[in-house]
């Protein structure tokens, strides 16, 4: 039979290597736990400070951007406007880009946009997709708006980027081509009784093509035009005789006492 | 920066999938576990099980386990992003996560393999320790912990801790190599991975390509050394082999055609993903190629009792169809699952660069490197055996209850 | 010993003994599950020592424990911008490119006579081709503008900040963990970018970063949405919040009654629903307006 005696030596030497090697490893290991770790018993608590401390890029208190000795005004155009009077508000940063580090570093419209196209950024949000379409927000097919044309205008033409509704107070309703003139008559046809003030406020959305009162921005002037060539040119565009501008589809909207009205007032400017 | 290597997709994926996150190395890691726990299961046919014939192939086997066993680590410490970090995940382990605990399994097992390794071999360094000088003979007394005690005693202390090591040996491989599938299958995230089938399925088929593995450098290492390999040996491992594959294909069709008969959500995106890109991956390689012709040529062996160079021949064939098969079938997993998009609406198409840490060439590497270890190890120690004037056959001791003579 | 009359021969006994080896010790092995299911240990944990917590972790005062976050989408609302994913990428340090995002836009569009509702998004190809991604603009194309379309609409996805979360019990190093006030975020000194939590999200909201998200930060390490959580520990919301410019995003604490998530919570009621809710994992992020064709 086998003598089952003591263990032989090099048994006891193997535990004693592996043993301590065990304790070396192990014990010398727990050396390293972050006391961190020690608190939330599995992460380190000490990555939330790190965390928390990684830096702002955007501001977004569109509030603080209108603050009395900042852009108040603008402030006060865009809460009034289209972009910031509805409940879903078209944030300053949106367009403006990151703005966390302002006053310090000032980014205009931002240039993530690629020399501040500003038609390319509008287009982000406007441009008519058929997934937008009952979310009841204003869609453009950019070559047909406002109406067939050469070209694609910039949208900061027409639209005031901070109150962009056309007319007055007036905001584009989704699918229609807005009402690029002042409020339509009431009901029966009548007409409000101050013509004078009635004929300013038809007038007002011209100004935004045809210049501040009229004198020529990228439309050429009004102001100042006999009322007959001002009526005869307006009757023309909306018989169709002069065809294919933009004036078309904006005179087919007036009335012919509207266009007296206008042609007179406009006549009248200096 | 780095770049960010995009691949191509069908149909929709979610944005962030379109950068395959685990690639070919991390195929390649389960291969490498699945060789450990199918050599180690070779090597114990012989020291644990005693039986005669398996002693040709039974240390290089459990060579061949510790070389695959090493370059794990390796080749997961190369795929990741920070690979100086990982010794954390011991530090501060997750116990919930299965990558974790993998981390103290594998170390667990590297240990028992070398306790093995150390037992089985401690005569044999012993006797290197008396015939050299030098360094050599340093290396060696250091190996026997300065203990030149090779009396019947001490062989049969040996011996019997060997057999208590062997059955922690075993549960210690096929435990390491499932849970690797566990690593995958314990995730319901991806259809293709969350099914329990897939832990069995990696154990059995690692049985497969570490029988094929061993088969391959036994006759490899017969016919460098000009001796003919034990035709006995040779075919009771192709008869398992056979067993093993057999099994595997079951197991993997079942597995296969369940996925297909529940008829879950994104089945139709699946099958049209494993009838298109996958096809030849799929049922040609790893159903086809991969195990019915291997099972055939086997069963062949086996029917017809082939011999001599026939044997060679075909146990050969068989072989490295088997390890190509155990291959595609992780890659397959892996890869192929990543490929499944989570959306189950659209699946990626994603190719292996050639260069890189990503790159095929990167991947053969690895298996090449713990070829490379095993031959440094069959150099250090040996794949023969003592003669038996000096070290008794266990098997023939306990049995016989024989202590015999033996000159110390 | 052995009961048998006939006795096995050594081959045979050996045979047995290395099938029951194997088979029963792999197949009982490898079924053991992993240690100690230690769900809530943390929180439980951190609950006992919460003033030494405060003291020593809390960044500026704040108090995770007092908030419980919540997020709201309104996909009725939405329309597509990807306002929120460029603020999203400007505020938290990523690259412009469409692959890696903490948040995004999906279109669905159901045609007519299709029964295959077709999804996009930023990575489409017809969609990149139409953005400037170096330049942090992502539109959509109008492939489908001259199409019959029976329903389309944008669901914005991101992570969902579960409250059980897959992605964290898979970590090996709890280098990606849930705070208090139930924001999942990522420790970037501890990662080590295996990926598994990639894996293991079923929505697939995580990625490897490629650059630093901050001057001190790392890269190669695992990255998600994080509730901005650097802005809701002063007060501020996370950035996607703030810019969306049809409100269509909400956020807020469960734990106030009238913040801006529990009046909408209260308000839409039954309409709420999240994402793969089968997967058990119990989401943060609520939506309206969505269909079970989103996933």
């Amino acid at each position: 039979m086998q003598e089952q005696g003591s263990t032989p030596r090099y048994a006891i030497r193997l535990v004693a290597v592996v043993v301590i090697a065990a304790l070396v490893f192990f014990l010398g290991l727990r050396l390293f736990v972050p006391e961190g770790s020690k608190l939330t018993g599995s992460y380190d608590a000490q990555s939330l400070p790190y965390i928390a401390a990684a830096p702002l890029a955007y501001a977004s208190n569109s509030q603080s951007c209108g603050s009395v000795n900042c852009h108040s005004t603008v402030y006060e155009t865009w809460a009034k406007g289209a972009h910031g009077a509805r409940q879903e508000q078209s944030k300053c940063e949106v367009c403006h880009g990151p703005q966390g580090d302002h006053p310090k570093q000032t980014k205009k419209l931002p240039k993530v946009r690629g020399d501040g196209d500003v038609v390319e950024l509008c287009l982000v949000c406007h441009a008519r997709l058929k997934a937008r379409q009952n979310t009841g927000q204003p869609q453009i097919v950019a070559q047909e708006h406002p109406a067939p044309h050469e070209g694609v205008l910039k949208c900061t033409q027409c639209h005031n980027p901070h109150s962009p509704g056309i007319g007055a107070g007036t905001v584009s309703q989704q699918g229609e081509t807005p009402e690029v003139q002042a409020p339509a008559a009431d009901k029966n046809g009548a007409k409000k009784t101050d013509a004078g003030a009635d004929a300013a406020a038809l007038a007002a959305p011209c100004f935004s093509c045809h210049g501040a009162n009229g004198r020529g921005g990228f439309a050429p002037p009004i102001a100042a035009q006999s009322a007959a060539t001002l009526s005869d040119r307006l009757n023309q565009f909306r018989s169709g005789e002069l065809k294919g501008t933009l004036m078309n589809p904006i005179a087919a909207k007036l009335s012919d006492q509207e266009i007296t009205a206008l042609a007179k007032y406009l006549a009248g400017l200096p | 920066m780095e770049a960010i290597h995009v691949t191509s997709f069908t149909g929709y994926v979610y944005p962030n999938e379109t950068v395959v996150a685990w690639t070919i190395l991390i195929a390649v890691y389960p291969y490498l576990t699945g060789l450990v726990a199918g050599a180690s299961s070779v090597s114990v046919l012989y020291t644990g099980s005693g039986l005669k014939e398996y002693k040709p192939v039974s240390r290089l086997a459990l060579l061949a386990a510790f070389g695959f066993m090493l370059t794990v680590p390796i080749v997961l410490l190369s795929h990741l992003g920070h690979p100086e970090r990982a010794l954390g995940a011991m530090i501060t382990p997750n116990f919930k996560s299965a990558f974790s605990m993998f981390g103290y399994f594998a170390m667990l097992y590297s240990f028992i393999l070398f306790l093995e390794i150390w037992f089985e071999f401690r005569v044999y360094n012993v006797l290197q320790a008396r015939s050299s000088t030098g360094i050599k003979r340093l290396f060696y007394r250091t190996l026997t912990l300065f203990d030149d005690n090779i009396s019947p005693e001490s062989q049969a202390f040996d011996h019997k801790w060997m057999r208590r090591i062997v059955i922690f040996s075993i549960l210690g491989a096929h435990g390491l190599h499932g849970y690797v599938g566990f690593v995958f299958s314990s995730l319901k995230s991806r259809e293709w991975w969350s099914s329990e089938l897939t832990i069995v399925i990696f154990v059995i088929s690692a049985i497969v390509s570490g029988l094929a593995a061993v088969m391959l450098m036994y006759l490899v290492v017969s016919t460098y050394r000009k001796q003919k390999a034990d035709e006995v040996c040779l075919r009771g491992l192709a008869f398992y082999l056979m067993i093993f594959a057999i099994f595997t294909l079951f197991l993997e069709g079942v597995e296969f055609v369940s996925l297909i008969y529940k008829a879950k959500e994104g089945i139709g995106l699946i099958l049209e993903y494993v009838t298109g890109p996958m096809f030849y991956r799929f049922f040609i390689v790893q159903f086809l190629v991969g195990a019915v012709v291997p099972i055939l040529i086997l069963f062949s062996v086996w029917r017809f009792q082939l011999s001599g160079r026939k044997l060679y021949l075909a146990t050969a064939t068989a072989s490295v169809l088997a390890l190509a098969q155990v291959f595609m079938m992780r890659y397959n997993v892996v890869i192929g699952g990543q490929e499944i998009s989570k959306t189950m609406r659209g699946y990626l198409d994603y190719e292996v660069p050639l260069g890189g840490i990503e790159g095929s060439v990167a991947a053969i590497g690895a298996i090449i490197f713990s070829l490379c270890l095993t031959f440094v190890f069959v150099k250090v120690f040996t794949i023969d055996f003592e003669d038996e004037s000096v070290v008794q056959d266990r098997h023939t001791m306990e049995t016989s209850g024989n202590s015999g003579v033996i000159p110390s | 010993m052995s009961k048998r009359t006939i006795p096995l021969s050594q081959t045979e006994q050996g045979r047995r003994r290395f099938i029951k080896q194997v088979l029963g010790s792999s197949l009982l092995l490898v079924t053991v599950p992993s240690l100690a299911s230690r769900r809530g240990a943390d929180t439980v944990l951190m609950e006992q020592h919460k003033q030494e917590f405060l003291e020593k972790y809390s960044p500026n005062g704040f108090d995770p424990f007092a908030h419980r976050w919540s997020y709201g989408i309104d996909a009725y609302k939405c329309i597509g911008c990807n306002q929120c994913m460029t603020a999203c990428k400007l505020e938290n340090g990523l690259p412009g490119h469409p692959s890696i995002n903490n948040r995004w836009i999906e279109r669905y569009t159901k045609l007519e006579g299709d029964s295959t509702v077709y999804v996009d998004a930023a990575t489409d190809p017809a969609n990149i081709a139409v953005s400037d991604p170096d330049n942090y603009i992502y539109r959509f194309d109008d492939r489908y503008e001259n199409a019959d379309v029976e329903y389309s609409f944008f669901v914005p996805k991101m992570c969902n900040h579960c409250n059980v979360p897959a992605c964290t019990q898979v970590c090996p190093k709890s280098a990606t963990f849930q705070t208090p006030d139930g924001a999942v975020l990522v420790d970037e000194d501890r990662c080590i970018g295996c990926l598994y939590c990639k894996q293991a999200c079923p929505y697939g909201a995580r990625y490897l970063r490629p650059i630093p998200a901050r001057p001190d930060g790392v890269t190669r390490v695992a990255g998600k949405c994080t509730w901005c959580w650097h802005r809701l520990t002063q007060g501020l919301q996370p950035a996607c919040v703030s810019v969306c410019p049809r409100n269509a995003l909400i956020f807020g604490d469960l734990n106030d009654p009238n913040s801006d998530i529990s009046l909408w919570i209260k308000q839409h009621g039954r309409e709420i629903l999240v994402l793969k809710a089968e997967m058990g994992t119990h989401p943060a992020v609520k939506y309206i307006g969505i269909n079970e064709e989103v996933r």
